[in-house]
C-alpha cells in the first residue's frame, strides 16, 4: 500500500485515546468540583458533568469561529491580508446596494418555508407505510434508502438529467398532463419562474433516506400496549393513528422540522450544481461562498452569513416556543 | 397497524366475503401496489448509476438515455480503482469514519442524556446555543476552524477529521437523542435507581437500549456523513496518500485542462454505495426488525 | 472514597496525557518528509542523485497544482526526474483539481500555502495585489543562465500578463489561443468547404447553417427547415459564455474593459453588434443546440460524438486526438470579425512563488527547473524558442500537421484579457446580470448593456 498507513494512523489514534481520557477526566472532575467544592445538588452536578464534553467542544470549536464571524462581518477581509475594520459598511451595502441580496433572501426563505412541511409530511407518510407488517417490507425499506446513499456528485448529474426540459424523466412523465392543458413542459432550471418549484421537488429527495429512518425509529418506539389498550376501548384505525401514533411521534417530527429548516436555509450542494438561472436569485449559502472564496470578499460574505444565522435563529426560537402546543414528551418533567 | 384483536369466542368458521374483510384485502393490496411502485421509483437512481458506470465516458449523457449499454465496459471498475491509490484511500476513509463515529454516538448520547433528564440552571439556554451552532454555514467556519487546528500544528494529519468527535459529538445527534430520551417515561429510570443503579449504569443498561432506533439512525447518518465528506479531507489533507475515497473520486471530475472521467466517477460512486448499503441492511434487520411488539417498553 | 481515588487517578492521567500529546507533535511533522526523501532517493537516476545525498540536506518544497488524474501522473513523472537531478531541493506535489482556489486561499490565510503554486491569468493580479506572491523581477533579471529565465524569449503579452504594477510575479508556462475545431468528415458529407484563413463571421455562419441538418436532411438556411427534429448542428455554444462573448466583442473592435481600467464600454456600437450577433446565433439561428441540450451533455462531448461539426476551444484541448473522436478533425484559425481582427482571449497559466515561503533561493531554483519541465510538456508555450512547429509536434506527436500550423498562426492574436484585482466581482455581475438574460432571450443586448454597464463600472478600481 502506498505511503505509510500505520505511521499516519497511529499518532492520531493515540492522541484520540488520550483526548478521550482527558475528556472523561475533566467531566468527572467537573462533577467532583461541583459536588464537593460548591455543594450543588446531585442532579445539577450530574447534568453539568454530562454536558461537559459539549461545553469543551463549544469553547474550542464554536465560540471562536462564532465570535470571529461576528467581528469579521464588520471588516474588509480578503483572506490574504489582515482584516481592517469598516464598521457597518458591509451590512449597508448588502441591504441597500447589492443587486443579489434581496432575491437571495426571497428564494432561500420561500424555499425553506415551503419545502420543509412538504418534505416532513412525505417522510412521515413513507415511514408509516414502511412500518407496516407486510411480507418483504424489509426489502422495501432497503430499496427506499438506496437513492439517498448515492454520492452527491453522482446525484447531481442524475438530477440534471431528471430535470432536463427536453428528454428528462420529469417532463417525459408529466407531458400528458401538460398536453392536456396545452402548455409546454417547463424549462425547470432555465426559467426563473420554475426554479423554486424545481428545488422544492428536489427537496423531496431528502424526504427519503435519513429522515424516514428517524421517523421509522420513532414509529417503532411507540409502545404497542398503547394500541392494545385503545383497541380494548373500541378505537378504530383512524383514531389510533391520530390520537396515538402521530402524537407519540411529535418529538421526532419536531426535530425534523427544526433541522430541515436550518438545513434548507443553508442549501449548498444541490444549488451549486443545478446551475439554475441566477435571475431567480441565488441561495444565500451559495452567495456567501461565492463572495468569500471566489471574490475574496470574506468580510462581506461573513456579514451575509450573520444575517442568515439571525434568520434561522429567529425561526427556530419561534418553533421552540410553539412546542408546548403540539409536541408531546412523555418523560419530560418541565 | 393492521393488528386485529382476536377474542377467544371467535368461531372457527368465518364468513369469507364480509365488507370488513373485502376492505382489508383491498387496503392490503393497495398498500402492496403503492410500496412496489415506490420501490421501482427508488431503484431508478441506483440503476442509472450502475448503468452509467458501464458505459464509455463520451456516451453517458447521450439523449435519450440508454438503460442497458450495448457493450458493458466492465473495465471501468479496475481502471478507476487503479487510476489512483484507492486501496489506501479505502483504509483512510475507514479510519476517519469508524473512529469518530464511535465517539460521536457515545458522547452525543451522554450529552443528550444530560440535557434531557437533568434539570440544571441554564439548561434550556445552553441547549439553544448548542442548536444554533448548526446555523453557521461552512464557508465562514472554514477559515477560523482551520486556524485553530493550525495552532496545534495538526494540518495534514488525520486529527482534524477525527478528534472533534470527542468534544461534544454532533449537535444534530445530541438533539435527536435528547428527543428520544425525553419520550421515555420517568418511571423506568426511577425503577432503575430504586434497584441501586448509578447514573452510568442507568445510562448504559436502561436508557441506551430504549433508544435503539435513535442509535441506529445516528450511526447510519454518522457513517454516511464521514464516508461521503469531501470538503474537510480536501482542506486538511495535503499528501495524496492520505486522501479519502471521496477526495480521490473528485479527481475524476476533471480539471482545468483535463476532461472529466464520468465513467470512472460512476464506477467509484457505485462502489462507495456498497458499504453503506450493507450497513443499512444489517442494522435494519437487527434494530428495526428486532423490536418485537410489546417488548419495547415496560 | 472510591470516587476520590478515581478522581485523583484521573487527574494524574490528564496531566500525563497532556504531556504526551505535547511531545507527540514534535516528532510527527518530520516523518512524512523523511518518508518521501527515502522514496525519492531510491529511484534510479544518474550519478547526480548519489552526489546530491552527499551534498547535505535538500530543502523540502511543496507545490500546489490543479491537475486532474492523468495530468497529475504526467506531472509527477516530470517532477520525479527533476528531483533526481536537483542538488539542493526536493519538491512534493499536492494536486487538488476541485476547489483549487478555495484551498489555496485557505492556505494563504493560515500561512500553510505551498511554496510554489499554479496561478492562472484570472487570479494573478488579485493575489499579487494582496501581497501573496513573491516579486520575481530582480531575481529573474539577475539570472542570465537558465533558459526558462530568459525574458527575451517569452512573448511580451505573456510577461505583461504575469506582471502587476510593473513587477513580474509569475513565469508563464502555457498561453493558449482559441482555435476552431472542425470535423472534416462532416464537412465532406455536407459538401461544405473547409475553414480558411479568409473566413469572416458571415462565411462561418453560412457554413454552420449548411452543416445543421434536420430530420429530413434539410439545412438550417432552408425555409422548410424543421427546428424540432435537428439531428446534427453546425456549431455549439454553451450557456456559461463559451466561446466567450468577450472574444466576439474584441473581434468587432470593442472592449469589455478599457485598457486603462476606467470604463467598461459594453454598450459601444461595436460591442453591441457583437453581443447581439452572438446571442442571435445561440438563440435564433438553430445552428447551435439549446442550452439545456448542451448543459447536460458536455458540449465538447457533442463534438467528439460527431453531433456537432465545429467547436471553438483552446489549442491544447486537442480534440482531434481524444478518445472516441468520431471522424477526422483538425484545428483552424477562428473567423475574422467585423473589426477586421481575429483576437482570441488567451488562457495563460503561471508558476508563482508564495511571498511567505521560507526558502526563497531554493524555491527560485526549483521554479526554473519546473517551469522548463512543464514548458516541454505543455503546448503551446509562450516562448519563441519552444513555439516552433517542431517543438509542438514533438510534444504532441499524434496531432495533425495542419492543426499545428493553425495553432502557430493563432498565437500572435492571442491576447490576455484585462484583469484587475477585483475582476471576480466584475465577472460575477457580467455573467449573472448580462450574459444570463441575454442568452435566454429575455432582452436585447442594447437594453441590457445600458442597464448593466454602471454596475460593472462600480467594481472597477477607483
Amino acid at each position: 500500500m502506498v505511503g505509510d498507513p500505520i505511521g499516519d494512523y497511529l499518532p492520531t489514534f493515540i492522541r484520540f485515546l488520550l483526548l478521550a481520557v482527558a475528556v472523561v477526566g475533566i467531566s468527572i472532575g467537573v462533577h467532583y468540583v461541583l459536588r464537593n467544592v460548591f455543594h450543588v445538588r446531585r442532579e445539577v452536578a450530574i447534568g453539568y458533568s454530562l454536558i461537559t464534553p459539549w461545553i469543551l467542544g463549544f469553547l474550542v470549536f464554536n465560540l471562536t469561529p462564532m465570535l470571529a464571524t461576528l467581528v469579521l462581518s464588520f471588516t474588509d477581509y480578503n483572506l490574504q491580508q489582515s482584516p481592517n475594520l469598516v464598521g457597518i459598511k458591509n451590512y449597508d451595502t448588502l441591504i441597500n446596494k447589492d443587486v443579489n441580496f434581496w432575491p437571495s433572501i426571497r428564494l432561500t426563505v420561500l424555499y425553506s418555508i415551503i419545502s420543509v412541511p412538504i418534505s416532513v409530511f412525505f417522510s412521515l407518510m413513507l415511514a408509516l407505510l414502511l412500518s407496516k407488517k407486510l411480507r418483504f417490507i424489509g426489502v422495501y425499506r432497503v430499496l427506499y434508502y438506496l437513492p439517498s446513499i448515492v454520492p452527491a456528485v453522482a446525484v447531481v448529474l442524475l438530477w440534471r438529467w431528471i430535470f432536463n426540459p427536453d428528454v428528462g424523466l420529469l417532463n417525459t412523465a408529466l407531458s400528458p398532463v401538460f398536453n392536456l392543458i396545452g402548455q409546454t413542459p417547463p424549462d425547470w432550471f432555465g426559467d426563473e419562474n420554475w426554479v423554486l418549484p424545481a428545488f422544492i421537488i428536489m427537496s423531496l429527495w431528502t424526504a427519503l433516506g435519513n429522515n424516514t429512518v428517524i421517523l421509522l425509529g420513532s414509529r417503532k418506539s411507540v409502545a404497542t400496549d398503547l394500541y392494545e389498550a385503545a383497541s380494548i376501548d373500541g378505537a378504530n384505525t383512524f383514531t389510533k393513528f391520530f390520537r396515538i401514533t402521530v402524537p407519540m411521534m411529535t418529538p421526532a417530527i419536531f426535530f425534523l422540522v427544526v433541522v430541515e429548516f436550518a438545513s434548507a436555509m443553508q442549501l449548498f450542494t444541490p444549488a451549486a450544481f443545478a446551475r439554475a438561472t441566477p435571475a431567480a436569485g441565488r441561495f444565500m449559502n451559495l452567495l456567501i461562498f461565492s463572495y468569500g472564496f471566489e471574490q475574496s470578499r470574506m468580510g462581506y460574505a461573513t456579514a451575509l452569513a450573520v444575517i442568515l444565522f439571525v434568520l434561522i435563529l429567529a425561526a427556530t426560537i419561534v418553533l421552540f416556543r410553539s412546542q408546548t402546543r403540539w409536541v408531546y414528551y412523555e418523560g419530560q418533567e418541565k | 397497524m393492521s393488528t386485529t384483536v382476536t377474542r377467544p369466542t371467535d368461531s372457527p368458521k368465518r364468513i369469507p366475503w364480509s365488507p370488513l374483510r373485502v376492505g382489508q384485502i383491498v387496503s392490503k393490496a393497495a398498500t402492496y401496489l403503492l410500496v412496489s411502485a415506490l420501490g421501482v421509483l427508488f431503484l431508478i437512481p441506483l440503476f442509472w448509476l450502475v448503468s452509467s458506470s458501464l458505459k464509455e465516458g463520451n456516451h453517458i449523457f447521450d439523449q435519450p438515455v440508454q438503460w442497458f449499454p450495448a457493450v458493458p465496459q466492465w473495465n471501468n471498475y479496475p481502471d478507476a480503482w487503479n487510476a489512483l491509490p484507492f486501496t489506501r484511500f479505502l483504509f483512510n476513509t475507514l479510519f476517519v469514519t469508524l473512529v469518530p463515529l464511535v465517539a460521536e454516538v457515545f458522547v452525543s448520547a451522554l450529552v443528550a442524556y444530560g440535557f434531557a433528564r437533568f434539570a440544571f440552571p441554564g439548561r434550556n439556554f445552553l441547549f439553544m446555543v448548542m442548536i444554533s451552532t448548526m446555523f453557521l454555514p461552512d464557508a465562514v467556519k472554514l477559515i477560523p476552524t482551520f486556524l485553530i487546528w493550525k495552532q496545534f500544528d495538526l494540518i495534514n494529519h488525520y486529527d482534524p477529521l477525527v478528534l472533534g468527535s470527542l468534544l461534544g459529538g454532533t449537535p444534530l445527534f445530541i438533539f435527536l437523542m435528547r428527543q428520544f430520551f425525553s419520550s421515555v417515561p420517568k418511571e423506568i429510570e426511577e425503577a432503575a435507581i430504586i434497584d441501586g443503579a448509578n447514573v452510568f449504569q442507568t445510562f448504559t443498561r436502561v436508557m441506551l437500549p430504549l433508544i435503539r432506533p435513535a442509535l441506529l439512525s445516528v450511526s447510519i447518518i454518522g457513517f454516511q456523513g464521514h464516508w461521503n465528506d469531501f470538503l474537510s479531507p480536501l482542506i486538511y489533507l495535503n499528501s495524496q496518500s492520505k486522501y479519502t475515497l471521496t477526495v480521490g473520486m473528485y479527481f475524476f471530475t476533471g480539471g482545468v485542462n483535463e476532461r472529466p472521467h464520468w465513467e470512472w466517477l460512476m464506477a467509484m460512486s457505485t462502489l462507495m454505495v456498497l458499504p453503506i448499503l450493507i450497513l443499512f441492511i444489517f442494522f435494519q434487520r437487527y434494530f428495526i426488525e428486532g423490536l418485537t411488539s410489546g417488548g419495547v417498553k415496560g | 472514597m472510591l470516587s476520590r481515588k478515581k478522581s485523583v487517578f484521573t487527574i494524574l492521567l490528564l496531566i500525563l496525557s497532556l504531556v504526551l500529546a505535547a511531545c507527540g507533535d514534535g516528532t510527527n511533522t518530520s516523518v512524512p518528509g523523511a518518508a518521501t526523501k527515502v522514496a525519492s532517493g531510491a529511484t534510479p537516476a544518474s550519478g547526480a542523485a548519489t552526489t546530491a545525498a552527499a551534498n547535505g540536506p535538500k530543502v523540502e518544497l511543496t507545490m500546489s497544482v490543479w491537475a486532474g488524474v492523468v495530468e497529475a501522473k504526467e506531472f509527477q513523472a516530470i517532477v520525479d526526474s527533476i528531483n533526481a537531478k536537483a542538488t539542493n531541493y526536493h519538491v512534493t506535489v499536492q494536486a487538488s483539481p476541485q476547489e483549487y482556489v478555495t484551498k489555496l486561499q485557505t492556505g494563504l490565510a493560515s500561512g500553510t500555502a505551498s511554496d510554489i503554486f499554479w496561478v492562472d491569468v484570472d487570479h494573478l493580479s488579485g493575489f499579487a495585489d494582496k501581497g501573496s506572491l513573491l516579486d520575481l523581477t530582480n531575481m529573474l533579471k539577475a539570472d542570465k543562465t537558465h533558459p526558462a529565465f530568459n525574458l527575451d524569449d517569452y512573448f511580451p503579452g505573456a510577461i505583461a500578463a504575469a506582471s502587476y504594477k510593473d513587477k513580474i510575479y509569475g513565469l508563464p508556462w502555457i498561453q493558449q489561443p482559441l482555435v476552431l475545431y472542425a470535423n472534416l468528415d462532416m464537412f465532406k458529407a455536407a459538401n461544405v468547404g473547409q475553414p480558411t484563413a479568409e473566413w469572416t463571421w458571415d462565411e462561418f455562419m453560412k457554413a454552420a447553417q449548411k452543416l445543421t441538418l434536420d430530420g429530413s436532411g434539410k439545412t438550417a438556411d432552408d425555409p422548410a427547415f424543421d427546428a424540432k427534429t435537428i439531428k446534427q448542428w453546425g456549431f455549439t455554444t454553451n450557456s456559461t459564455d463559451w466561446p466567450p462573448t468577450q472574444m466576439y466583442i474584441w473581434q468587432a473592435g470593442g472592449q469589455t474593459i478599457a485598457p486603462d481600467f476606467k470604463t467598461s464600454p459594453i454598450d459601444s456600437p461595436e460591442a453591441l453588434k457583437a453581443e447581439q450577433w452572438y446571442a442571435d446565433l445561440a438563440i435564433k439561428s438553430h445552428v447551435s443546440p439549446t442550452p439545456s441540450q448542451v448543459k447536460d451533455q458536455g458540449f465538447d462531448t457533442m463534438f467528439i460524438n460527431g453531433k456537432v461539426a465545429m467547436f471553438i476551444g483552446g489549442a491544447a484541448d486537442s480534440l482531434e486526438t481524444r478518445d472516441g473522436m468520431k471522424g477526422q478533425a483538425q484545428a483552424f484559425l477562428v473567423p475574422k470579425g467585423p473589426g477586421g481582427n481575429r483576437l482570441t482571449p488567451a488562457y495563460i497559466a503561471f508558476n508563482a512563488i508564495s511571498a511567505k515561503t521560507k526558502n526563497k533561493e531554493a524555491a527560485f531554483a526549483a521554479l526554473a527547473d519546473i517551469t522548463d519541465g512543464i514548458q516541454k510538456w505543455k503546448v503551446p508555450v509562450p516562448r519563441k524558442s519552444l513555439s516552433t512547429k517542431e517543438a509542438i509536434q514533438k510534444a504532441q506527436p499524434k496531432r495533425p500537421a495542419g492543426s499545428i500550423d493553425a495553432i502557430i498562426a493563432a498565437l500572435p492574436d492571442a491576447k490576455a484579457a484585462p484583469i484587475y484585482p477585483n475582476y471576480a466581482q466584475w465577472a460575477d455581475i457580467w455573467n449573472t446580470q448580462f450574459i444570463d438574460p441575454l442568452f435566454r432571450g429575455k432582452d436585447t443586448a442594447a437594453n441590457l448593456a445600458k442597464k448593466v454597464r454602471p454596475l460593472l463600472e462600480d467594481t472597477l478600481p477607483k
